[in-house]
């Protein structure tokens, strides 16, 4: 689903976020990044959705190199990559349905497809009675479950996560982390960038440690250590 | 969907900015009062001062019952004249279909040269050589005494200070116009980064699912070419006001020695009109596009 060839990312200044890093992430699969803060995390997740371009190397994603993609076909890329993150990006003027709405609407569905799936998903990730609510009188854990359900909304084939439990405390981490599980069940792939030691240790699957950019450590059903 | 969507949000873009969407209207307004006032005024200068276009100073009109022999006579002082550079003829009917021109919404002036289309008669019009009032005088006077000549008349002091001062105006109303515009553009182009300013996480979680370029820059466009269209409706509001003030200037018995045949016609004025409407969408799309391609990374 997702493949890494010696990908390197300079940013401005000389900065290397990455080097030469490669990984296969099959379909299906939930793989866990980790790392001290500016060791690339991000900027992979980043380089999945073309928000940023490898410097060196090649990305594919579905099966297309990314880098070839011309720039008016990266949103059909990103349809079909739902993003998530540490401080949930909602628009704070909507309501719980309307951000979520809002993601089908701007990609151009039709309205009857807007109403028809805009409930089901609140239901999935249990805010069926908040639908009403502004962002701002919901908790964070809920802020984080409208997020998931506007990644989630459209069916991407892939969830890319940036330390979506960094703002919450661990009881409500567990409960998001069951969500996102529950959601690659369905065979969506999901990729998450975390400090989340307790998380990684419990939920035993594929960890991709980074260190300085590098890729030190790959291994099924990883701990954090 | 789509356009239920779009609407909504330019709306709501021009109602978030009024004041910032009120002073680009405005210059928008002002500017191009002051570009279509130029044309406008210059059509009419054009008109009244038509017939001593290109260098005439001199025109014999020429006697309904003139001869073949009176002509050939006048002709032949003509030419052996050395003050003269150019003689265009002009005959009835051309000079008829002219006035006829010019007068098209003057319905008076109309019917009396459709009752009498001999009205306008043959002319002589002369070009001179030289710039020698006293040389060009003393052919008049000569052209005036021949047999057939019914009256001879040379550029007046005040058609060359009509032509001079509009000449002037025009330059001045010109300078000002495109001045206003280039604030209008500026305007313009802020209001619409005002706009993303305040759209900046709704633009980063539309390109976060994938909305394509152009269904988040339409509504910033349609903003852009909204606020340059409204201000040339404005502007087409004093452009008409003009029009009909000089209309009514021409019809008025006082001035109508002064301003008759001062008015555009028709024609002139809807092009006019289109001018005014196309720089406003023109100014509009431009200030926008500008803002977009500088501030909108995709």
């Amino acid at each position: 689903m997702i493949t890494f060839e010696h990908v390197s990312k300079i940013y401005k200044g000389d900065v290397e976020a990455l080097h030469g890093a490669s990984a296969t992430i099959e379909k299906g699969e939930f793989v866990f990044l980790v790392g001290p803060s500016g060791s690339g995390k991000s900027t992979m997740l980043r380089l999945i959705n073309r928000e940023e371009t490898a410097d060196k190397g090649r990305i594919f994603v579905a099966g297309k190199d990314i880098a070839r993609l011309s720039s008016w076909r990266v949103p059909y890329l990103r349809r079909n990559i739902g993003c998530i993150f540490q401080d949930y990006k909602l628009l704070a003027s909507k309501t719980v349905y309307d951000n979520v709405a809002f993601a089908l609407e701007v990609i151009g569905r039709p309205r009857h497809v807007v109403k028809a799936q805009v409930p089901a998903i609140l239901e999935l990730v249990g805010l069926d009675g908040k639908a009403q609510n502004l962002p701002e009188e919901l908790s964070g854990g809920e802020q984080q479950r409208v997020s998931i359900a506007r990644a989630f909304v459209n069916r991407p084939l892939i969830l890319l996560a940036d330390e979506p439990t960094g703002n919450l405390d661990p009881a409500t981490s567990v409960g998001i982390m069951r969500l996102l599980d529950r959601i690659n069940r369905t065979g969506t792939t999901v990729v998450m960038a975390t400090h989340d030691r307790s998380i990684v240790d419990t939920m035993q699957r594929r960890v991709i440690e980074l260190e300085q950019g590098e890729i030190v450590r790959d291994q099924a059903r990883g701990v954090y250590q | 969907m789509k356009f239920d969507y779009i609407f909504r949000e330019t709306v709501n873009n021009l109602r978030r900015n009024v004041t910032l969407t009120i002073a680009a209207i405005m210059t928008v307004a002002v500017s191009l009062a002051l570009f279509g006032s130029t044309l406008l005024v210059r059509q009419g200068v054009d008109n009244v001062t038509v017939r001593w276009r290109d260098g005439i100073e001199l025109i014999a009109f020429l006697r309904a019952d003139v001869t073949d022999e009176q002509r050939t006579a006048i002709e032949a002082v003509l030419d052996e004249s050395p003050e003269v550079a150019d003689v265009r003829y002009v005959d009835r009917e051309a000079s008829h279909s002219e006035a006829m021109r010019l007068f098209e919404r003057n319905e008076a002036m109309r019917a009396k040269l459709e009752a009498n289309p001999d009205l306008v008669p043959d002319s002589y019009r002369v070009s001179p050589a030289s710039n020698e009032i006293d040389l060009m005088a003393s052919l008049g006077q000569q052209l005036a005494e021949q047999p057939g000549v019914l009256e001879v008349t040379d550029v007046s002091d005040s058609v060359k200070t009509v032509t001079g001062v509009s000449t002037f105006a025009q330059r001045a109303m010109l300078v000002v116009g495109v001045g206003l515009l280039v604030a209008a553009l500026l305007l313009i182009l802020n209001a619409i980064r005002m706009a993303m300013f305040a759209r900046r996480r709704e633009i980063e979680v539309m390109k976060l699912v994938g909305a394509t370029n152009w269904f988040i820059r339409v509504p910033f466009m349609l903003e852009g070419i909204v606020q340059g269209l409204v201000g040339a409706g404005l502007a087409l509001g004093a452009v008409f006001g003009l029009d009909r003030f000089m209309q009514r200037a021409a019809e008025h018995e006082d001035y109508r020695n002064i301003m008759e045949g001062f008015v555009a016609t028709s024609t002139e004025l809807w092009g006019t009109a289109a001018v005014v409407i196309a720089l406003g969408v023109v100014i509009g799309a431009a200030g926008s596009g500008w803002a977009l391609s500088r501030f909108l990374r995709v």
